[in-house]
């Protein structure tokens, strides 16, 4: 009984902790809007008193409508659902191949010294300059976009797996080894939840890797998907759908991420005890 | 009467890049059926070496560990460790914690077998709990729970109230000799507290250091509960006491 009340109060500190967080939090969000509204306010004036040419940069209140033109015309839809497929199928394609093998390579020590140097000089090269080469071999359709974002998101995900499978601790590994565990269930029991918060940065970093690498490769070859509705407009230089696209562009990163937030804390509800000390 | 558990002249030399540390030497003993054991000995002497020689988890130089009379090499069903911190999963609640070394059942009988073991240690009001609300004391209690569902023959305590405070310490040491006594096992309890194995064991092995070394054998032969108090316990208390240190 002692114990239940001790964990009472435990758990009130707790959410009296998180209600702490949670006000600032809303003060955060506040202060996160404040730059940008008074941004828009200041271009929006700018505007009016015609102090810059809207051919180069159309007025907040214009771009807005053209939004909502492309919105209820269903043409902003149909690029975005293009460019999210894209990235859907990719970011899975990149994530099946690169999981499996980041734990392989993480428990394999030998393994590692074999591939980290081409690993390392892969990583740096930009997800883009593949493009042409990628076009070449594999045509200018869907196929050559997916590979893009799958090899934008294989990096992240794949270097995050290794590093959590190699962070596991040896203490737990052992606590497998005494109850008997197999080399598979020590896997799936002891190595994949143990790595799955790496992992799981891995994933965000990666989807938003894709994101970017996705939106670029549209831009240079794509006759649908945002980057490509951008391109497009700067053909007959329409600024304004420019910029409905590009805030698009940004306002689905930020949806995704803040997806693959909330399915990481229904995933690992043991999470919180690490985030006590507040997060980046 | 027949061995559960033999240890045959085990020696153990741990060799790093600094030079060589001879941990045991000749480590023999016996563990009869359902006798409860502890290992006493300054901290260094190769106390959790042994155990976890026994354990499986570490491999002696030479000697052998057998369990009813066949030799055992690393881990196996019949022997269970719970360790000198719980070491529990953090991303498994209370019961799946207790639960994790449970092979072979099915989902009904997994949990009436988890109900018993949890009121045993008594947590049963704390099944979906995750280890990050849990007090020290009821982490080792869920990680004797794990240990106990794995239906070992012989239990392995490395000092696993060490790290908890006096009154916590107490209590779990009674609920310790009331689950031993329930459940009829074998422990063999590591411990640096003298007054420990005598109000548990039934049997001190006190060992010396440098190399670890079983120095005496002293059967504790007072009856449970007991009674710390009695000059005979005082008087065993100071035998070993000035034999250990
Ligand atoms: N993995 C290891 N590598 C090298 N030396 C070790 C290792 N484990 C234990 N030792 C050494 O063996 C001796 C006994 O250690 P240990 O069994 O932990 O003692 P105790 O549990 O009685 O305190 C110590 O001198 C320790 O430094
Ligand atoms: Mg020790």
């Amino acid at each position: 009984m002692k114990g239940l009340k001790q964990i009472m109060t435990s758990i009130k500190s707790q959410t009296l902790k998180r209600n702490i967080s949670d006000i600032s939090l809303s003060g955060k969000i506040i202060r996160g809007l404040t730059f940008p509204i008074i941004v828009i306010a200041i271009w929006e004036v700018a505007a009016r008193q015609a102090i810059i040419d809207p051919y180069f940069l159309p007025s907040p209140s214009s771009i807005s409508y053209t939004y909502i033109d492309m919105l209820s015309s269903g043409l902003l839809q149909t690029h975005l659902l293009t460019s999210l497929q894209r990235l859907i199928y990719g970011f899975f394609i990149a994530a099946t191949i690169a999981i499996p093998i980041g734990i392989l390579v993480g428990k394999t020590r030998t393994f590692r010294h074999w591939v980290n140097p081409t690993l390392s000089f892969l990583q740096q090269i930009p997800p883009i300059a593949w493009i042409p080469i990628f076009i070449l071999w594999l045509g200018i359709d869907e196929a050559s976009k997916v590979a893009v974002i799958v090899y934008a998101a294989f990096f992240p995900i794949f270097l995050n797996t290794v590093q959590g499978v190699i962070s596991v601790d040896p203490k737990l590994i052992e606590v497998g080894r005494s109850f008997m565990l197999t080399p598979g269930e020590m896997i799936r029991r002891v190595y994949i939840p143990s790595a799955a918060m790496t992992i799981f940065v891995g994933l965000r970093l990666g989807l938003s890797n894709c994101w970017r690498a996705l939106v670029g490769a549209e831009l240079i070859a794509a006759s649908s998907g945002l980057g490509s509705l951008i391109m497009d407009a700067r053909n007959f230089s329409q600024a304004d759908r420019i910029f409905v696209g590009i805030f698009t562009i940004g306002v689905a990163g930020l949806l995704i991420d803040y997806l693959l937030r909330r399915i990481e804390s229904k995933l690992m509800p043991w999470k919180k005890m690490y985030q006590a000390g507040g997060q980046s | 009467m027949k061995s559960i558990l033999a240890v045959k002249n085990i020696n153990k030399t741990f060799y790093s890049d600094w030079g060589e540390v001879e941990a045991l030497r000749s480590i023999s003993f016996a563990c009869s059926k359902g006798e409860f054991i502890s290992i006493v000995g300054p901290s260094g002497c190769g106390k959790t070496t042994l155990l976890r020689i026994i354990a499986g988890l570490e491999n002696p130089n030479e000697g052998e560990i057998s369990i009813e009379g066949n030799h055992a090499k690393g881990p196996g069903n019949d022997r269970a460790v719970v360790f000198q911190d719980p070491r529990l999963f953090p991303w498994l609640t209370v019961e799946k914690n207790a639960a994790f070394g449970i092979q072979n059942l099915s989902k009904e009988e997994v949990k009436s077998k988890l109900d018993s073991i949890l009121k045993l240690v008594g947590l049963e009001n704390f099944r979906k709990a995750f280890p990050y609300e849990l007090s020290g004391g009821m982490a080792q209690r869920v990680a004797i729970a794990r240990a106990v569902a794995f239906k070992p023959k012989v239990l392995l305590m490395d000092e696993p109230f060490s790290a908890l405070d006096a009154q916590t310490r107490a209590r779990m040491q009674l609920e310790l000799v009331n689950l031993w006594q329930k459940t009829g096992k074998n422990i063999i309890l590591v411990t640096h507290d003298i007054n420990e194995a005598l109000l548990l064991s039934q049997k001190v092995l006190i060992m010396s250091s440098s190399p670890g070394t079983i120095k005496e054998t002293v059967e504790v032969p007072f009856s449970y509960p007991r009674d710390v108090d009695t000059t005979e316990f005082l008087r065993l208390k100071k035998h070993i006491t000035s034999n250990v240190f």
